[in-house]
C-alpha cells in the first residue's frame, strides 16, 4: 500500500470534488477509458469525492462533459507540483546541480598523497616511481588499483617488506614497512671462513663447525681469520678438506669518541618579535601574498597551512600557508668547568651510543680529561664484548 | 477470514459459455477465463470485485455494482471506494451485506 502510495505521489495527483446527479456515470466512464480513480467517498448526496492521477484529470473533462458533472479541483499534490514552483528559479536549481556534481568531482579526485613509515627509501623516490604510475594530485580516484601500486613499489623497492595502499576520503595513503637488509649470507653448501668484524681480544671461540685458529686472549684485528674452513688432513697425501665454517666468536672491542671540552656557549632565544608572511595555495600553486620584506636578521621559522577540512577525510586542496618568523638574539655565555664537561660527556655519550652496533654488550665505560695547549678534551671510551664473527666465501679453487 | 462468493446468478445467462468449456478443456481454474464476477470479502472491512460492469449506485450507505449475471449489492457503513479500474473495485468500510440481486 505504502508503494502504491509514494508511486501516485511522485506521479502527481489531483483531489477533485465531482458535483452532478450521475456521479456514478462519471467514474464509469472513467474507468472505461482506463483512468484510474481511487479513495471515491460521498461527502454529500450531490457531490464525491476522489483521487485522480494528473494525465487522468486531464482526459477526465469529457468524461465530465458526457455525464453532466461539474469538477473542481481540490487540491493538487505530488512531487510535479512541487518541482513546478522551481522551474520557475532556474539558477537556483542549476546552483544545486553544479553543486551537486562539483562535490562529487571534488571527492573523486586524490589531493592528497601521504607515505607513512619509510626511513631508508625516500619519499621523493616512492612520489616519483607513483607519478611514474600516472598517480599525482589530481589522479581520478577510481583510476587508482591499490593492489597493482602495492605490487608495484615492492618490486621497485627491494627495501621494502610490506606496502600497503589505501585510498581514504580524498587522501592515498601509502604505508610502508622497510625490511633490515639481511646481510649477505654465504649459501650453506658453499664452504667459508670466518673473518673478523673488527679488532679486539678474543674472549671465547665457540666451533661449530670448522677449524679454530685463534683462542681465549688473542689480539686479533679487522679480517683475519678466526676459524678456518680449510681443514687439512693429519695426512697430508688425502690433501685439504674445505667445509662452511660456522661458529661464534666473542671478542672484547673498544669504543672512542673524544670532544673538546666548550668553555662558552652560545644560547639562541627569542626575542619576543614575530611576523608573518601569508600565502595562498591550491594545489602546488602557491600566491604569496603582498606582505613586505623580512625584518629579522637572525630568525627561527615555522611554517603551517590552514586548510579547510570536511569531516574528518576529506581536505580539500586548498588554503593559507602561513610563515611565522620569530625573532632571535645570541646570548653568549661563559660555561664553569662543571657544567661545560657535562655538555661534553652527553654529547660524547649520544655519539658512542650510535657507534655501538646492536647486540653488544657495554662491559666498561671510561671517561678521561686530557689537556692539549690551551683546550681541554674528554674522551669517552666504552668496552663491549660481541659477537665479531662473519662469514667470507673462500675464493678461488 | 477469507471466503470467496463464486455463485453464478442465473438471469441474464444460464447455459455454460465457451470460454469455460475451454476452461475445464485444458483444466484451468475456471475463474481465470469466465466472465463471472468474482466477489472476495476479507474480514468484513474490505471488498474486491472483479469483473464488474460499472457502478450503478454508490454512497457510503449502498454500493449497487453491476455484472453480467446480475447486480450485486453491497450495503454498510461508511463505505468508500479504495481504487476503481476497468478489471476490479476495492470497497472498504464496515460491510454488512453482500448480496446478489
Amino acid at each position: 500500500m505504502f508503494l502504491i502510495r509514494l508511486w501516485h505521489y511522485l506521479k502527481g495527483y489531483v483531489i477533485i470534488i465531482v458535483t452532478g446527479n450521475s456521479v456514478e456515470r462519471f467514474i464509469n466512464i472513467c474507468t472505461r477509458r482506463q483512468i484510474l480513480l481511487w479513495d471515491v467517498e460521498r461527502i454529500t448526496p450531490g457531490s464525491v469525492r476522489m483521487k485522480i492521477s494528473i494525465n487522468g484529470f486531464k482526459k477526465a473533462r469529457t468524461a465530465a462533459r458526457k455525464s453532466r458533472c461539474r469538477v473542481r479541483i481540490q487540491s493538487k499534490k505530488g512531487l510535479p507540483y512541487i518541482l513546478a514552483v522551481y522551474k520557475k528559479r532556474k539558477g537556483f536549481v542549476a546552483g544545486i546541480l553544479v553543486f551537486a556534481i562539483l562535490v562529487y568531482l571534488m571527492t573523486s579526485i586524490i589531493w592528497a598523497i601521504d607515505i607513512q613509515g619509510n626511513s631508508i627509501v625516500d619519499t621523493g623516490v616512492i612520489i616519483e616511481q607513483l607519478n611514474d604510475m600516472g598517480i599525482y594530485r589530481g589522479t581520478i580516484k577510481r583510476r587508482v588499483n591499490p593492489k597493482l601500486v602495492a605490487d608495484t613499489l615492492m618490486l621497485k623497492n627491494s627495501e621494502l617488506s610490506w606496502v600497503g595502499v589505501e585510498v581514504k576520503g580524498t587522501r592515498l595513503i601509502i604505508s610502508v614497512r622497510e625490511g633490515v637488509e639481511p646481510p649477505v649470507v654465504v649459501p650453506v653448501d658453499k664452504p667459508c671462513h670466518i673473518i673478523a668484524k673488527r679488532d679486539g681480544i678474543v674472549v671465547s671461540v665457540t666451533a661449530k663447525n670448522g677449524l679454530a685458529l685463534v683462542k681465549q686472549g688473542d689480539t686479533i684485528i679487522k679480517g683475519q681469520v678466526l676459524i678456518s674452513g680449510i681443514i687439512e688432513s693429519v695426512r697430508p697425501e688425502f690433501g685439504a678438506k674445505k667445509v662452511h665454517a660456522i661458529g661464534e666468536v666473542m671478542a672484547r672491542t673498544w669504543y672512542e669518541v673524544k670532544k673538546e671540552v666548550p668553555k662558552k656557549e652560545t644560547v639562541r632565544k627569542r626575542t619576543g618579535n614575530e611576523w608573518n608572511k601569508t600565502s595562498v595555495y591550491f594545489l602546488d600553486f602557491k600566491i604569496p601574498l603582498p606582505s613586505g620584506k623580512n625584518p629579522f636578521t637572525l630568525y627561527e621559522t615555522i611554517i603551517f597551512d590552514k586548510a579547510p577540512v570536511i569531516g574528518k577525510k576529506f581536505r580539500l586542496p586548498f588554503g593559507v600557508t602561513i610563515h611565522r618568523f620569530f625573532e632571535l638574539y645570541e646570548e653568549e655565555r661563559m660555561l664553569d668547568h662543571d657544567q661545560a664537561t657535562e655538555l661534553a660527556r652527553n654529547s660524547a655519550e649520544t655519539e658512542l651510543r650510535n657507534m655501538i652496533p646492536e647486540g653488544a654488550k657495554v662491559v666498561d665505560k671510561q671517561i678521561q680529561l686530557i689537556k692539549e695547549k690551551d683546550a681541554e678534551y674528554l674522551i669517552v671510551t666504552a668496552e663491549c664484548v660481541e659477537d665479531i664473527a662473519i662469514e667470507q666465501e673462500i675464493g678461488g679453487d | 477470514m477469507k471466503k470467496t462468493k463464486n455463485r453464478t446468478v442465473r438471469k441474464k445467462k444460464d447455459s455454460v459459455t465457451m470460454r469455460e468449456k475451454v476452461a475445464k478443456l485444458f483444466e484451468l481454474p475456471e475463474d481465470v477465463l469466465s466472465d463471472r464476477p468474482k466477489v472476495t470479502a476479507v474480514g468484513g472491512k474490505e471488498v474486491f470485485v472483479e469483473n464488474h460492469g460499472g457502478i450503478i449506485e454508490f454512497n457510503g450507505e449502498r454500493v449497487r455494482i453491476n455484472s453480467k449475471y446480475g447486480i450485486i449489492a453491497i450495503t454498510g457503513k461508511n463505505m468508500k471506494i479504495r481504487e476503481i479500474t476497468s478489471e476490479d473495485i476495492i470497497i472498504f468500510g464496515d460491510i454488512d451485506n453482500i448480496d446478489y440481486v
